[in-house]
């Protein structure tokens, strides 16, 4: 498949054309900054100074590139179909080159910072255990009760901060607990399951 | 480890051993109630202060009886008294031979169940008691495709006090987290095994 840009993108892009592979690349490394961490003018005005042109058209040119880089990256395309999608624009090999040399290089990142963008989950960060055995407590001495103290740590998206929960069970519920899990975890080698993993595209 | 009564609890207890002011019908009926008590199957005071057995008990000397009763009784099932200590300090506080089988017997049929109450009588965590996972195929979102990475959700049901609605923890993990959790989960199983054949 290929990514079709529209018209205003397109003359966006056809702008670096004119331009050295120095610039280029400089601003490819601006677009990954804007998908990461959004726009940033100061940017823009200083490499509007540099190149004599306004602080507006470098800022279309960075959404252009963004744009077109995080498509290709969501639709996963590659080598092949990314020459394809841009060669309406007839840039010389060597520049198709270095964009498609950076789409691949980042293109990991930018599906990271893209899937943040879906609902998502308490994700599972870490398990820390300890075994106690109360023997104790107000209103019963001289007992044998253990117990497993759970901290269960777990994160929502890539870069927010760890939450903390503490929970408890007991020897037998531990056990029906792993038990459990582990026939989940047997679940996803089976037979049928492989055939619809391997069968989704 | 020995028993600790206050004054009060003894002069109540002297009461009720006291069978011109406390006849056996009566006896019986406190007798029950207390029991009925301890092991959390009545919690309602007008049972034993409203009843017809005890309309011509003074009602002050009757909740005192009451109360020195349950508090003797718990007291005792706190510390696990056997049988002989408790018969010796009945008997020391004058009941009459009866009266000590007579309680000795609910203590013989009920020690199990209010020692069960006394322990869960107090606070803790989060109590997980069951577990429910999914395993989803994640294939794409409103902002990327072809993901297709297996995800689970687990579920865990936790249980903070008797009678409580259940609480839930829920998350998600990747195949490798799964495995991960399981393996720690498993090692902290394998660990009250190898602890008890340490000791």
């Amino acid at each position: 498949m290929i990514i079709d840009l529209d018209i205003s993108h397109k003359q966006d892009l056809v702008f670096l054309r004119s331009q050295p592979l120095e610039v280029v690349n400089e601003f490819c490394k601006i677009a990954l900054e804007f998908i990461k961490k959004g726009s940033n003018k100061k940017l823009y005005i200083a490499a509007s100074q540099k190149l004599q042109v306004s602080p507006d058209k470098i800022e279309s040119v960075i959404n252009a590139i963004s744009y077109l880089f995080t498509e290709c990256s969501r639709f996963m395309l590659n080598e092949n179909d990314f020459n394809d999608s841009i060669s309406s624009l007839k840039y010389e090999d060597e520049l198709t080159e270095s964009l498609r040399n950076y789409y691949l290089e980042y293109r990991k990142d930018i599906r990271n910072v893209l899937q943040e963008f879906y609902p998502q989950f308490d994700h599972y960060s870490n398990l820390e255990w300890r075994l106690d055995v109360q023997i104790a407590n107000r209103s019963l001495s001289d007992t044998v009760n253990p117990i497993y103290l759970l901290k269960l740590l777990t994160k929502n998206g890539g870069s927010s901060a760890l939450k903390e929960q503490i929970l408890q069970t007991d020897p037998n519920n531990l056990k029906h607990l792993c038990n459990e899990l582990e026939s989940a975890l047997l679940e996803i080698r089976s037979y049928e399951n492989r055939i619809i993993m391997r069968n989704i595209k | 480890m020995n028993l600790n009564l206050s004054e009060d609890i003894i002069k109540g207890l002297e009461t009720l051993a006291d069978e011109k002011l406390i006849n056996d019908q009566v006896f019986n009926h406190i007798l029950d109630s207390s029991f009925k008590v301890a092991v959390k199957n009545n919690l309602d005071s007008s049972v034993i202060l409203e009843s017809a057995v005890t309309k011509d008990v003074d009602a002050i000397a009757l909740k005192q009886t009451f109360s020195s009763l349950l508090s003797f009784i718990l007291e005792t099932m706190k510390i696990n008294s056997d049988l002989n200590s408790i018969s010796g300090i009945l008997d020391d506080h004058k009941f009459s031979e009866s009266r000590i089988e007579n309680i000795l017997n609910y203590f013989k049929e009920h020690r199990v169940a209010i020692r069960k109450v006394l322990s869960i009588t107090n606070f803790h965590f989060p109590h997980i008691i069951d577990v429910n996972w999914r395993l989803d195929y994640f294939m794409k979102s409103n902002s990327v495709e072809k993901l297709n990475t297996p995800v689970y959700l687990i579920n865990l049901t936790t249980e903070q006090e008797e009678g409580v609605q259940p609480g839930k923890v829920e998350f998600a993990c990747t195949l490798d987290q799964l495995q991960d959790l399981v393996y720690k989960l498993r090692d902290a199983q394998k660990q009250i095994e190898r602890s008890a054949i340490k000791s």
